[in-house]
């Protein structure tokens, strides 16, 4: 793929998530829950992945550093994909458009676990 | 930086769903993490775009797979589903023998009819795996005469004959070998790793076949374990294992023949092992 292209692909993505419809305001702690669609990265490390949420916007994030999933390597967000287990994220936001996980945690958690 | 052009690639075709003009098309997820040149296993969920994980025996999914490249040339295969929680929770595999790297289109259809959006998959030339038709490497691996159990699986219901035997013993021994690698403790959800279960259920019918349990991280019961690059296993490691669970299949020469991410389908491992 050329570089011309990432270009491209990364600035259509960046447009659509103006779509987001996350609550909150920018700069502000939000929350998105849905369905983990794809997960890049290898097993320690996670660079990107990306939640579905219900009305059918997508979000990508870029987890903050050491970020967990109940003390196991977030690659573990993997799981989700396969079974469609429904996750929350909450996450920074920022001027720019990029979004920052800070904490993962299951749809139906009671409250939150293991955090970085 | 290739990867995470096709997450984003793959996240703007499900995200052109913005404002609705999709409706209610149904979203195919890629769940192969590790697609390469001379694969033929495509794993992938279909899920409502509100959310509703989707498919059943009885919802028929034929996909039609394209290299972005060459959109002339497609491979049409219908997909066989599988359970991963019993009438709850299932995915997709199809047979697409993906015989040149780079970015795939594979767009399904449903037999229930309703709309569906295509997605992409990133063929590699090579797989970060052992690959089909290499020679498995001989790694040693920890066994009971090591260790306790307690220290060789997190599964909560182990069986003992997976820890008995080193890999690298196993493949030098002239019998067909099974061996998973997993981290059954890190499956924080009822609904998630189903491999390993899948795989012990095997071990009665085929006495003949070696299957082997490796666990993804070493010092998981050390207190303030935390898992991380430095505690990976070796035999991950030599394996280039980039997620889990995998599960591969050694003849009885100790060459791959087959290489399973996620789960196994219906007859899949029947298949494998001639049972």
């Amino acid at each position: 793929m050329s570089n011309r292209l990432i270009v491209g692909v990364m600035t259509v993505a960046l447009v659509v998530a103006g779509c987001s419809s996350s609550d909150g305001t920018d700069h502000g702690a939000e929350t998105v829950t849905g369905v983990v669609t794809e997960v890049t990265g290898d097993l320690v490390t996670v660079e990107s992945f990306v939640v579905l949420d219900d009305n059918g916007d997508s979000h990508l994030f870029t987890p903050e550093p050491g970020l967990l999933f109940y003390g196991a390597p977030l690659g573990h967000l993997r799981d989700h994909v396969v079974t469609g287990q429904r996750v929350t994220v909450t996450f920074e936001s920022s001027a720019y458009g990029g979004m920052t996980a800070t904490l993962v945690v299951h749809e139906d958690a009671d409250e939150p676990h293991d955090h970085g | 930086m290739k990867r995470l052009a096709v997450t984003v690639l793959s996240f703007a075709l499900i995200a052109a769903a913005c404002g609705g003009e999709s409706g209610d098309s149904l979203v195919g997820i890629r769940a192969s993490t590790d697609p390469a040149v001379g694969d033929s296993r495509l794993l992938f969920a279909v899920n409502e775009i509100g959310g509703e994980r989707r498919g059943s025996p009885e919802e028929v999914v034929t996909v039609v797979a394209s290299p972005l490249e060459d959109p002339s040339r497609s491979i049409t295969s219908e997909a066989v589903f599988s359970w991963i929680i019993e009438d709850a929770v299932g995915l997709y595999v199809a047979d697409v023998p993906f015989d040149t790297p780079g970015l795939w289109q594979v767009d399904f259809t449903i037999s229930t009819g309703e709309p569906t959006e295509p997605f992409l998959i990133d063929i590699q030339p090579e797989p970060a795996t052992v690959a089909i038709g290499e020679k498995a490497p001989l790694v040693k691996t920890p066994t009971l005469a090591d260790r306790p159990l307690a220290d060789l699986t997190t599964d909560t219901d182990p069986v003992l004959s997976l820890y008995e035997m080193s890999l690298d013993e196993a493949l030098g021994n002239g019998r067909k070998t099974v061996v998973i690698f997993a981290t059954p403790a890190f499956c924080v959800s009822a609904a998630c790793g189903p491999l390993l279960a899948q795989m012990k259920e095997f071990i009665p019918k085929a006495p003949e076949v070696d299957f082997l349990h490796v666990e993804v991280y070493e010092g998981f019961n050390e207190p303030g374990f935390v898992p991380g690059r430095e505690s990976l296993a070796p035999a991950v490691t030599a394996f280039g294992l980039p997620t889990e669970p995998w599960l591969f299949v050694m003849d009885e020469q100790g060459f791959v023949i087959a290489r399973l991410e996620g789960v196994l389908a219906n007859g899949e491992l029947e298949d494998l092992l001639g049972l």
